[in-house]
């Protein structure tokens, strides 16, 4: 189980939220808590909330959209839908991303006393 | 760094969206609750665990809503907005403070924004026109002074002609050069103008071709006056002023075009000024500028013709035009004065008939500003309004200060209960600091309302009857600026102190306490803050009070003081037959037969004419020497005056004769001089037969020689501050030069404004086109040359009244708030046996004592500072011992009374009432 809690996680929540508006198009803030839940096959545990903290923080950057609409089972509820710039900033991001995790993998891979 | 200022914008915008965002989460995340718990419904849970369950995995609602509010908006923003709205609440729950505290605040804040928008418009603002900077304005040092007067002419003297073309052609430091001049004398006579039919005055001025281009001022509409009208066969135009144009045409254009007959001369208007632009003498404005041409009909300072030598545009000895220029770019003033100094040494050389005792040479001042008359007249007395207003200020502030003090009482378990709650200190002394701003601002608004009126009113107090002070007083951004910054700079001053101390609550004391009870520690810190603002308050008043004290005594004594002739029942008025064709003889026959009608008038006593009314601020003065006395007299004040004008204005004959019907143009030369004469230059010797001559400097005729026959006792001539003068008085008839207009002055024996219509249905039957100006009484013209001392004694007065109301306001909150505090305290004293009357007298005695003490820091005040007033003042120290006195028992008996008021109500303490109280 990870707790996704310190504010290291932060700037990986926003890049997960992107990604999953990326991903399935417009969704609201219950949504994409599902489709992160679900693809971290349960192993991310998450404060629901901070979902919202971390749409804010995209939507103040523009990298994201949002309006009201209505929900499958008829709720008023508030659709996120990545924007131009939010794809720009994904891509950069996911490459990031990758480079970071292979420099990790390396340097957690090196032989004690090598 | 873009996304930077996009998340500030986004919460920028978020600080002021509050509300819809606050609806939008709280709406979002329900939903997002209730679809949680739909799906654990699903999958088996009763609604209630499936909510719990819900609410669990969102994680706290609340702390999420609140993350989510700080992060959306600026905090500095979020939390002034809330101090804004608290202290909105705040104030309004007190409506009573809020409406002392500005009101008072509108008062000093309103104070010193109109005497600035007056300092502004007088002292720092420059003249709209292109890059004020460049241009200078030509003066000189030495030279000849023929023309002197004490307020209305134009700081700078004025150049010849012939030296002003000189100048135009060499010079190579100048881009422009330009003359001006008066057509009529300032502030003494305008023109007639006559507009289709309607005749009216109006300011003119004569102008060179480059005067506008010079300044750089465009016209409106139509075109500007430029080196082509100068000439002679070009036809006559005239450029009117913005507020003319409204005035006489509505703001239309068709006023292009019209025809404006000025004194006789008819022109076509042919372009409009920006409305800013009224000429370059601040306080002066120029309603019509006329091209300067050589033009008998129209020449400067309303001369009929040129005195003596003829025409004054050839004439190298005749000094009338005022010279500015602008300087090239990268030219200093110090290169343009060394060569315009060349020019000019080599313009005059050699004109003088006689050497002047101080050679002429070229002074180059700066004109950003215009003609600086207007600040030479009124920077001091503006800059000591400016002080007076700020310690009004002060004491507003202090008298703020004292009840914001004596209100913490009020909130200190408020502001404990806040500070326990987590509230930090300096978030409190931000929330206090807020409501001050907000009083402050409130005050300040208010106080430019108050400004507005007040500037406009003082204003009227700065011009005197004819000679009005036209200063474009405007909101510009300079004085809102003023108002702004006064406005919080008086807040922190009156709201940092009360708001510092407020945060420093000993909680502990201040949570248990119940209101009423005993003095703390804090407390008795709080009242000795009091006691300082009030006994500040009463000096600063003191202070106040003794300068208007001052001013009232010296406006008193110039109003009381011996002038030397009778100002009562005196009717004065002017014509001047000469603008309608009357010369030499003509003119002198039409002056007597007007004054021969005049005396038989009824209700006239008797009647008599001069060339310059008394106390006009107006004199003669002439270069005159004795025959038989070898040291010259020097300058001496001359007046030329009508038959039977000693007998007339009640100024006594001591020796020979005055003035007669007999004294012709023909007859022997006779003048009668004063006392002051025979006592300064020949010992006291009876002057009758003494011959006095000086030289007709203007023309190439003989030197005038006249003989004394007669003495009078010394009156006042020309201003009301200065000592008589050796004065000489000569028939108008035998008058050495032409005269601009003749001054009547008819004693009547009743009220003298009753004689008006008769006189101008005497005027009108000897020559219809001539009109009657400066129609007043001689008490008048008096008010009118005690003008600026009348203005401060009023003004001083006013705010001086206002200082001492507002720090005994100050005085009695203080006292009733300790009586107030000490109600216990009485109450015990009473029960204790004290009496009623000691009660009383106790609490007066605290009163009392706090004015003492601020009457004795003021007096030491008031001896170090008032020696700045003494030029102002008029036979009167500026210590004088009645005003500081007198100001002090004044200010004691209504301290009396501000202490009396709150101790009555403590002698009425109840002592079971007050003890119960525990």
């Amino acid at each position: 189980m990870i707790e996704v809690k310190s504010e290291v996680f932060q700037g990986t929540l926003d890049l997960m939220v992107l990604k999953t508006l990326d991903a399935l198009g417009p969704l609201h803030g219950y949504g994409i808590a599902r489709r992160i839940e679900q693809l971290s096959d349960q192993l991310l545990r998450l404060n629901e909330g901070t979902v919202y903290a971390s749409l804010l923080r995209l939507a103040q950057k523009r990298w994201i959209r949002s309006e009201w609409g209505t929900s499958e089972n008829n709720r008023r509820a508030r659709f996120y839908s990545i924007s131009k710039a939010g794809r720009r900033q994904l891509a950069r991001e996911a490459q990031n991303w990758e480079r970071f995790s292979g420099v990790i993998g390396k340097i957690l891979q090196m032989q004690t006393g090598g | 760094m873009l996304t930077a200022m996009r998340v500030f914008a986004s919460r920028l915008l978020g600080s002021f969206r509050r509300r819809r965002f606050d609806a939008g989460i709280e709406e979002e995340f329900q939903s997002h609750l209730q679809m949680l718990a739909d799906r654990f419904v699903s999958q088996g849970m009763t609604k209630a665990e499936a909510l719990r369950a819900a609410k669990q995995q969102f994680g706290g609602v609340a702390q999420v809503e609140e993350e989510l509010r700080e992060r959306s908006g600026l905090a500095f923003l979020d939390s002034l907005w809330q101090d804004l709205c608290y202290g909105l609440c705040m104030l309004r729950r007190s409506p009573g403070f809020t409406a002392v505290a500005v009101l008072t605040l509108a008062l000093g804040i309103g104070a010193n924004t109109a005497i600035f928008s007056i300092v502004d418009a007088v002292m720092l603002r420059f003249l709209p026109v292109r890059n004020p900077k460049q241009l200078v304005l030509l003066n000189r040092t030495g030279g000849l002074n023929v023309v002197q007067s004490d307020n209305g002419s134009p700081n700078a003297e004025p150049f010849s002609y012939p030296t002003f073309e000189a100048i135009r052609a060499h010079n190579h430091v100048f881009s422009e050069v330009f003359g001006f001049v008066p057509l009529d004398v300032p502030g003494y006579e305008k023109a007639n103008v006559n507009i289709s039919g309607q005749a009216s005055l109006a300011e003119a001025e004569l102008v060179t071709g480059d005067y506008f281009s010079g300044l750089g001022v465009s016209p409106i509409i139509g075109r500007i006056i430029g080196p082509q009208d100068e000439k002679a066969e070009a036809p006559r135009t005239a450029v009117i002023s913005y507020g003319y144009w409204s005035r006489r045409f509505g703001h239309n254009s068709a006023a292009l075009g019209t025809t404006i007959v000025i004194d006789g001369v008819p022109f076509t208007i042919v372009g409009v000024t920006p409305p800013l632009f009224f000429g370059v003498q601040p306080g002066r404005a120029v309603d019509v500028w006329v091209p300067l041409r050589d033009d008998p009909k129209l020449l400067p300072y309303g001369m009929t013709a040129a005195p003596g030598s003829g025409d004054p545009f050839s004439s190298r000895d005749w000094w009338w035009l005022m010279i500015m220029g602008r300087l090239k770019s990268g030219v200093t003033t110090q290169q343009a004065a060394a060569q315009v100094e060349v020019l000019f040494q080599q313009s005059i050389a050699g004109s003088f008939k006689e050497k002047p005792k101080v050679p002429p040479h070229i002074k180059i001042e700066s004109g950003q500003q215009g003609l600086a008359n207007l600040q030479q007249q009124f920077s001091k007395p503006l800059w000591i309004l400016m002080v007076v207003v700020g310690m009004v200020a002060l004491i507003a502030c202090a008298n703020i200060a004292g009840l914001l003090i004596a209100r913490s009482q009020t909130r200190e378990r408020e502001i404990a209960l806040r500070l326990s709650l987590g509230a930090s200190q300096r978030r409190v002394v931000r929330q206090l600091l807020t409501e001050s701003v907000l009083l402050a601002s409130v005050g300040g608004l208010l106080g430019l309302l108050l400004a507005y009126w007040g500037s406009r009113a003082l204003l009227l107090l700065m011009s005197s009857g004819g000679h009005a002070l036209n200063l474009a007083l405007q909101l510009n951004p300079e004085v809102l600026a003023f108002t702004a910054g006064v406005s919080v700079l008086t807040a922190i001053l009156f709201g940092l102190a009360p708001a510092l101390r407020s945060a420093r609550t000993d909680l502990n004391s201040a949570l248990k306490e119940a209101p009423g009870a005993r003095p703390s520690s804090s407390r008795l810190k709080r009242s000795r803050a009091g006691s300082l603002l009030a006994i500040s308050q009463v000096a600063l008043s003191l202070l106040l009070l003794v300068g208007a004290g001052l001013f009232v005594r010296t406006l008193q004594n110039l109003a009381n003081q011996n002038l030397g002739f009778n100002q009562h029942d005196l009717l004065l008025f002017a014509v001047d037959p000469a603008k309608e064709g009357y010369k030499g003889q003509a003119l002198i026959d039409f002056y007597e037969r007007l004054l021969r009608h005049l005396q038989v008038l009824p209700g006239v006593r008797s009647a008599t004419a001069s060339e310059e009314p008394l106390l006009s601020g107006m004199q003669d003065s002439w270069d005159v020497s004795i025959e038989g006395l070898k040291s010259k007299p020097g300058q001496i004040e001359w007046n030329n005056v009508g038959p039977s004008f000693f007998e007339t204005m009640g100024i006594p004959l001591l020796a020979g004769r005055g003035i007669q019907w007999q004294d012709t143009a023909s007859s022997l030369k006779a003048v009668v001089v004063n006392d002051a004469f025979a006592r300064q230059f020949l010992d006291g010797r009876s002057p009758i037969g003494y011959k006095i001559t000086f030289k007709n400097f203007l023309s190439k005729g003989p030197d005038f020689s006249y003989e004394i026959v007669g003495m009078v006792r010394d009156a006042k001539y020309a201003s009301l501050r200065r000592a008589p003068q050796p004065t000489v008085y000569a028939p108008f008839s035998q008058a050495p030069f032409p005269m601009w207009m003749l001054h009547y002055e008819i004693r009547t024996a009743g009220n003298p404004t009753t004689i008006v219509p008769a006189v101008r249905d005497v005027v009108h039957s000897l020559d219809s086109n001539v009109p009657l100006s400066e129609v007043k009484t001689q008490t008048e013209q008096i008010a009118e040359s005690s003008m600026q001392e009348r203005m401060f004694a009023q003004v001083t007065s006013f705010f001086s009244a206002l200082a001492a109301l507002l720090s005994c306001i100050g005085l009695y909150g203080l006292i009733a708030y300790s009586v107030a505090r000490r109600t216990h305290e009485l109450g015990v004293r009473m029960a204790l046996g004290a009496q009623r009357e000691d009660v009383l007298r106790m609490v007066i005695r605290q009163g009392m004592l706090l004015a003492g003490i601020g009457i004795i820091v003021g007096i030491g005040g008031a001896l170090a500072l008032t020696r700045f007033l003494r030029s102002m003042l008029f036979e009167i120290k500026p210590t004088d011992p009645t005003t500081f006195v007198g100001v002090a028992i004044l200010l004691a008996l209504v301290a009396l009374l501000a202490s009396y008021i709150p101790a009555r109500r403590a002698m009425r303490v109840d002592p079971m009432v007050a003890l119960r109280y525990e």
